[in-house]
């Protein structure tokens, strides 16, 4: 399960291409959320100038050598933009396109809300502070930041940072269902149309441009990686010629490139490019993979979580941190954070994410019975 | 998981290359489905086909942008756009993307040619390796000697490039490198010292590396720390080894990937010593041993990781005559490129414009590469061969046919590794090929009560994995215990997938003759 993709566990909407279902992206995922809480507690160390001597020592042998962003930040987003654009890609060939949406939404809104709304509780609680350093909320800072249209207010109000590739996502997901007749029969058409819109949409948005325009360009920047994924997928599959692909795939990441370039999106560090490449060529050489760790339940478990995982850990961690770590001491606050995240990560995709899913499954099975009956 | 990587170590003919003229009439492949047909008349190894002609490519292209237009302050706004969206992002400008490629052809090494060494033994592979490499070599010293005399500017690493007898010697073995002073040369060659280095090491470790590969990785590791911990403890010329020595992780991260997707070492084992070998290279970074900037780290790993991909990729791959004929030609494109290209854009510039220098200095180095090829590398290659040759035939085994006099199969050679792709015949009936499979599966750790012998793993797993240059050992090993077994195990789990062939394709030629039999009984009577 990708943490982004949100694409059902049910083996139908597992990236199935002709050689079977990858495997080795489970595995991929699960080294991705990892490196995400890792990237946000290295971080969470740096800004509050506490020792983590682990972070020196990535720094030294990965970090460093690798010319990648300080302690590895944008690694997990890059693996689950790519991946998420593989599965969604695969997931879109079966559906309709009010399906496939109802079905992503269905997939990443709810959890998105509680966790929203959560973060906005422990904010008007002085328990965690936004993105946006507010420390207080009104009603109408909630709803923004909830919607995620605090993104594109002013003043911005953004809960939790890590759900800005949502904005990437909900994008993707709409020009997926715009695209979908496209998709299936002129396949290479949607990924090649979208580098022209992205190249347009970033001259536009390049320069000094208010907020809002300049959140345009941040996801015409990094939506390029998704569509990277697609073509991934849509070459796998034979839809699409393996020239034809790796031409489209260059072009958005020249695209990509050349946003790095322009500056002002890439806020993680200096490496989004290295990061982005090294991470691509990851995904194409872990979607080989197979093996008997990477098809255990543990890793597929884990891997279905990764959604949850991404959105709650900053939720649990830096509150967690900031409590108990002058008390306690790093490590055993970090130890503490880690478990409070994995309980609220079980409690969250048992009784959310997967209990709306089941829902929206159920209620689709009971249209189509009733359907022809009436 | 990789499909089926089949390999046909047979040629029809000598010069066959391409697909049409590999594959024998009488062949099980004919019996197959045509993906799996089409697979099975590989002849090489495509990946690193494509992966040695890319790699060349990009050197060549490198050396004009970053070395000659770079430094010579010509404006292009051609090499501006195609280093800015190449080698800038990837912190790569100073030396140019085909930085990547040098790692490659080092993982290329240690993947290809360490069976190739178990195979041959120290004797042999230490005679075929002296007579591809040193050959073009020497030619290309003798002819950047003789550029420098006319005052033709060359590729050139800085050091002095001083004309003698001796730096003629020193430069055509190679051992300037080691020498302080250094007088270079061949601007390139210093990636040949490397290679040097590691088939002396890999020599000396051959009787280990076939008993304990696991003990021979950890060997080499060990030496390498060693050297690079003492690198200035004996004088200068000991600094330049360990300079050199520096570099040796790639091909053991090659000889790693060689062993763990053979099962020689489990993943779990692999991977803690591609760990240890990444941490030496980062070691070798931070020593600053012979490094000129900071992006060597890097390109090793995207070389890995492309390496992988190939590997993974391999059973998707077909051969090309393109990728075929420019990656035998890598060698020589590596080695003589620095000289003509440079060369000729000397003479040419500032009287032609750029571009137009650039094309006819591209045209010029290819043709002299194909003369070089032709005359001084494919003649090296047979003399390799004629060494390499084992003296007196080994006894056949029970598990497999009679081997016939090994026919010549024309080796292609890596601009630094220069050892074949192809998947030569270990043992071969005349009639019949002999498909060598070996496990390219990446599993990963996994306790186990006990090692799964080789063939009991082959036939309990997905057993279309394959992977080339299942070594052959030889029969006559006079140890027995533990490690006879072990050697027959591995020479069972290679030579089944033969013999199940060979039997299969017997089986359908009794067949073949009983039918045609049968119909000449009913078709007598009749007359």
């Amino acid at each position: 399960m990708n943490t982004l993709t949100n694409v059902p566990t049910t083996a139908q909407a597992r990236p199935r291409a002709s050689g079977g279902y990858m495997h080795g992206l489970d595995l991929l995922r699960v080294i991705a959320s990892t490196v995400g809480v890792y990237v946000h507690t290295a971080n969470w160390f740096a800004v509050n100038q506490r020792e983590f001597s682990f972070s020196d020592f990535v720094r030294t042998v990965l970090a460093d050598p690798l010319q990648l962003n300080p302690h590895l930040s944008f690694t997990d987003v890059t693996i689950f933009m790519v991946i998420s654009g593989m599965v969604v890609t695969h997931v879109a060939d079966r559906e309709r396109p009010g399906q496939f949406l109802l079905r992503r939404f269905g997939r990443i809104i709810p959890l998105l809300v509680v966790v929203l709304v959560i973060s906005a509780v422990l904010i008007n609680l002085g328990v965690f502070r936004a993105e946006t350093k507010q420390t207080s909320l009104s009603f109408l800072d909630v709803l923004t930041g909830v919607t995620l249209a605090g993104f594109f207010t002013t003043p911005t109000v953004i809960l939790v940072g890590v759900t800005w590739t949502l904005l990437l996502q909900i994008t993707f997901y709409s020009y997926v269902a715009a695209t979908m007749p496209l998709l299936r029969r002129r396949p290479w058409l949607p990924p090649a149309a979208a580098a022209a819109l992205i190249c347009l949409t970033l001259s536009l948005a390049s320069g000094p441009q208010s907020d809002a325009v300049h959140r345009i360009g941040v996801i015409a920047c990094f939506i390029t990686l998704i569509f990277i994924g697609q073509l991934i997928t849509l070459v796998r599959s034979g839809k699409v010629h393996v020239g034809t692909g790796l031409a489209i795939g260059t072009v958005h990441f020249g695209l990509f490139v050349w946003a790095d370039k322009l500056g002002g999106y890439a806020y993680s560090g200096g490496g989004m490019v290295r990061t982005a490449f090294l991470c691509i060529l990851l995904v194409l050489v872990m979607m080989y993979v197979g093996g008997p760790v990477t098809k255990s339940a543990f890793v597929k478990a884990w891997s279905a979580r990764t959604y949850a995982i991404y959105l709650i850990h900053p939720v649990c961690i830096y509150p967690t941190l900031a409590a108990l770590a002058p008390q306690i001491g790093n490590v055993p606050a970090l130890l503490v954070a880690l478990l409070l995240t994995a309980a609220v990560t079980e409690v969250l995709h048992r009784y959310v994410e997967m209990a709306v899913h089941r829902r929206i499954r159920r209620w689709e099975k009971k249209r189509s019975t009733s359907a022809p009956a009436r | 998981m990789p499909g089926p990587l089949l390999f046909s170590p047979q040629r029809r003919s000598g010069t066959a290359r391409g697909r049409r003229g590999s594959v024998p009439l009488e062949s099980p492949a004919r019996t197959q489905t045509g993906a799996d047909q089409a697979r099975s008349e590989k002849t090489r190894v495509a990946f690193i086909d494509i992966g040695r002609a890319v790699g060349a490519l990009l050197v060549f292209y490198s050396h004009i942008a970053a070395q000659w237009v770079g430094k010579r302050d010509e404006e292009s706004r051609f090499f501006d756009v195609l280093n800015a969206v190449s080698s800038d992002p990837f912190h790569m400008s100073l030396q140019g993307i085909g930085e990547v490629a040098v790692p490659f052809f080092f993982l290329v090494s240690g993947f290809v040619v360490t069976p190739i060494a178990l195979r041959h033994g120290q004797t042999r592979f230490g005679l075929n390796r002296l007579s591809r490499v040193y050959p073009p070599m020497i030619f290309t010293v003798l002819l950047t000697a003789l550029l420098i005399t006319v005052g033709g500017g060359l590729l050139a690493t800085g050091q002095a490039q001083t004309i003698s007898a001796w730096t003629l010697f020193t430069n055509s073995v190679l051992v300037n490198y080691l020498i302080f002073p250094q007088v270079v040369l061949v601007g390139v060659a210093w990636t040949l010292i490397v290679e040097v280095i590691f088939y002396l090491v890999l020599i000396l470790l051959i009787p280990v590396l076939k008993r304990w590969v696991w003990l021979g990785l950890a060997i080499e590791l060990t030496f390498v720390f060693i050297v690079l911990m003492s690198r200035a403890q004996f004088g200068k010329s000991w600094s330049l080894f360990a300079v050199n020595v520096s570099y040796l992780p790639i091909p053991i991260i090659g000889q790693i990937i060689w062993a763990t997707t053979t099962k020689r070492i489990p993943l779990w084992a692999g991977g803690v010593y591609t760990a240890l070998a990444w941490s030496l290279y980062v070691l070798g970074d931070l020593l600053k041993l012979g490094r000129v900037d900071n992006s060597y780290s890097l390109a090793l790993a995207i070389a890995v990781m492309c390496f992988l991909m190939g590997l993974f990729a391999e059973p998707r791959l077909r051969e090309r005559k393109f990728w075929i004929a420019l990656s035998e030609r890598s060698y020589s494109i590596y080695l003589l490129h620095g000289l003509i290209a440079f060369a000729v854009l000397d003479l040419l510039r500032p009287a032609v414009p750029l571009l137009p220098a650039v094309v006819i200095a591209v045209a010029a180095t290819f043709a002299f590469v194909e003369l070089s090829y032709r005359f001084v590398e494919k003649p090296s290659h047979k003399l390799a061969r004629r060494l390499s040759r084992p003296s007196a035939k080994p006894k056949p085994t029970p598990m497999s046919a009679p081997e016939p006099e090994p026919k010549p199969a024309p080796e292609a050679a890596a601009p630094v590794a220069e050892e074949s792709t192809e998947i030569t015949p270990a043992r071969e009936h005349r009639d019949s090929r002999a498909i060598v499979a070996a496990e390219v599966t990446i599993e990963l750790p996994r306790v186990r009560k006990r090692a799964v012998p080789a063939v009991a793993a082959a036939e309990d797993e997905d057993h279309t994995q394959v992977l080339p240059r299942v070594p052959n050992y030889p029969t006559t090993d006079p140890d027995e215990g533990s490690r006879r077994r072990r050697l027959d195990d591995n020479a069972r789990g290679a030579v089944t997938v033969a013999a199940l062939l060979a039997e299969q394709t017997q089986r359908e030629q009794a067949r073949k003759d009983h039918r045609s039999e049968r119909r000449s009984r009913e078709n007598r009577p009749a007359q």
